[in-house]
């Protein structure tokens, strides 16, 4: 671990009762070429992980299942303080939608961690909204009746993000920079966003996506 | 396996169906024609507790109770299945009528004069067991036989009291009650006989049809699996006959992605062969699986739930990613989106290095119809799309 000046902006605290997925995370922490993240509790118990120093965390990335028991319940009360991150091996849409209705900022699931753990935690302390192909897959399958209205182009962006794991790739099927194809992305998400059920992280998300331009206020009611 | 038996059923229950109507129409013309003709010939030989009504009426409301009975036994009979299986004792109703029943038949033997004892006006007596038979259809034979002895023993116990009886009546009493019950008996044994022939008969034509059914099907299966062995057969027979004589080098990257598609495409036709809920995923994953062999690693991952199709569209689906799997190097990830009339397979994968990509695979394959192709690439990863269109 460097030991220079470098200020480290986000602090994280990850939670997983498999210690060879901390010591992954760790690795990925330290790998990272601009040092973006601090990781300041890790544990394969919540309780212990939030006794101490990963309870000021700007961000808890936490596994949904701690030796058997599920943490979709709590995630509703540990985003009133922190962003959270689910990082599960579960894949259902159904439950990827469930845990981003409870207050997680979002989700990422085991295989797709080396590719985007950094960012997601990064834009998850700052309210940006992050989607991994995982989370595209959950809100094209979402046929429920309340799910947000999307435009062609938004859907048409999750649907090739799904399908491709390049966004350069995708922004070159549709003719668009990778930018564009990302703010039609996080669009979908802010949209998600103002759905479901009131959490913090879910008004500080719209506010953010507001202030950015991404939408217009007008857009969200 | 379950095979339409409905004919053969109907069959057996034809049958049925014509014994129960010939029990009709045997207790209805007999109701009719003896016992309604013996009450009204012998009208001034009934004797009853209230002389001030004519005496007739009470054997009158004895027959049209009978009737009632006759009627609402002929409604249930026409009215269910003649399939419904046999009850193992009747129910409450059927005994409430085989009640009145013996109740009607001794208000008109015990309001017959004596000299009417053996003549048609005192017809109850032998005509009980007809609309007995109509009530206890479903019966075991049992119940019939013994409510034909209970109207025998309430009958002579009814006769001895309200009259003088001698030897020879006794005995005429005994041949009568003997013959009816014979009768009745014989006609019910004979209805029971046809059925259970009847319904043997419709199950060995049930069986017989599902066996022709069944042969049927394994025929189309076996002509469907020949057809399509022989479409790999032959691309099957040129590797492997490459490699056998030599003129094949196993280490030419051509060789080597000709024999992935081939077996791919083997393994998919087996995969095709499985009764699953959705077989294009089926067959994607079990082409995955030969991939994965070699060492490649297949994510395959699925949004909105995939509509029936034919085999020739899901062939024409998988036959582009089967050509990808069969270049790539490392990683594949497959993903289908499906709609009720749209679905689209998609396939990335990194290209092993000296690998060529037959990007002609997947085009106009198999007369599917509605099916499109489209390949890309850049530096990094080959990208294939199918999508099958119901418009």
């Amino acid at each position: 671990m460097g030991t220079d000046n470098v200020v480290r902006a986000v602090t994280v605290a990850v939670v997983d009762d498999h210690e060879v997925v901390l010591a992954g995370v760790r690795a990925w922490v330290d790998a990272d070429p601009e040092q973006r993240l601090q990781l300041v509790g890790y544990g394969v118990r919540i309780d212990s992980v939030l006794a101490g120093p990963g309870r000021r965390a700007h961000v808890l990335v936490l596994d949904l299942g701690i030796f058997g028991e599920s943490m979709v319940s709590r995630i509703g009360v540990l985003a009133q303080e922190r962003r959270v991150v689910a990082f599960s091996a579960e894949t259902s849409d159904a439950t990827i939608r469930a845990v981003l209705d409870a207050g997680a900022s979002a989700y990422l699931t085991k295989h797709e961690g080396a590719d985007h753990f950094i960012e997601v935690v990064a834009a998850a302390a700052e309210d940006r909204p992050y989607v991994t192909p995982s989370v595209a897959r959950a809100m094209l399958a979402d046929s429920s009746p309340n799910r947000p209205v999307l435009s062609a182009q938004e859907t048409r962006a999750l649907k090739l993000w799904f399908q491709h794991p390049k966004k350069h790739t995708v922004a070159r099927d549709m003719g668009l920079s990778v930018e564009t194809v990302d703010q039609y992305i996080s669009r979908a998400r802010i949209k998600y966003a103002t759905v479901g059920r009131p959490a913090p992280n879910k008004a500080a998300m719209v506010a953010r996506a507001i202030e950015d331009g991404l939408i217009r206020p007008e857009d969200v009611r | 396996m379950t095979t339409d038996a409905r004919p053969a059923a109907g069959y057996g229950h034809g049958y049925a169906r014509g014994t129960a109507l010939a029990a009709i129409i045997v207790a209805a013309v007999w109701h009719v024609l003896n016992n309604l003709s013996g009450t009204i010939v012998y009208r001034d030989e009934y004797r009853t507790p209230w002389p001030q009504l004519p005496h007739v009426l009470v054997p009158l409301a004895a027959w049209v109770v009978i009737a009632a009975l006759i009627g609402l036994a002929t409604a249930d009979l026409l009215r269910r299945p003649h399939d419904t299986p046999q009850l193992s004792a009747p129910a409450a109703p059927v005994l409430v009528g085989v009640a009145l029943l013996l109740a009607a038949t001794l208000v008109v033997s015990s309001s017959a004069c004596p000299k009417i004892t053996f003549l048609s006006g005192n017809w109850a007596w032998t005509a009980f067991g007809w609309p007995a038979m109509l009530l206890l259809w479903r019966s075991p034979i049992g119940w019939l036989l013994g409510a034909l002895g209970v109207n025998a023993v309430a009958v002579i116990v009814a006769i001895w009291l309200t009259r003088d009886v001698d030897r020879v009546d006794a005995a005429r009493l005994v041949i009568t009650l003997y013959g009816a019950t014979a009768i009745q008996m014989g006609l019910f044994a004979g209805c029971r006989f046809m059925q259970r022939v009847a319904a043997r008969a419709a199950a060995a034509r049930a069986a017989s049809a599902e066996l022709e059914t069944r042969k049927l099907v394994a025929e189309q299966i076996h002509e469907a699996r020949q057809e399509r062995y022989h479409e790999i057969g032959h691309s099957m027979g040129e590797i492997l006959g490459g490699l056998a004589d030599g003129s094949s080098d196993p280490g030419d990257s051509d060789v080597r992605r000709r024999s992935a598609v081939a077996a791919a495409r083997l393994r998919r036709l087996i995969a095709e062969r499985d009764d699953t809920d959705s077989p294009l995923l089926h067959e994607l994953r079990a082409c995955a699986d030969i991939a994965e062999r070699r060492g490649l690693v297949v994510g395959l991952e699925v949004v909105g739930r995939l509509p029936d199709l034919p085999v020739v569209v899901r062939r024409a689906l998988t036959e582009a990613p089967i050509h990808l799997m069969a270049v790539a190097a490392t990683d594949c990830r497959i993903t289908i989106i499906a709609m009720p009339d749209e679905v689209e397979v998609s396939a990335v994968a990194d290209i092993a290095v000296g690998m060529r990509i037959d990007e002609s695979a997947g085009t106009g394959s198999g007369g599917a119809t509605g099916v499109t192709v489209s390949w890309s690439r850049d530096e990094e990863a080959v990208w294939v799309r199918t999508t099958w269109c119901a418009r």
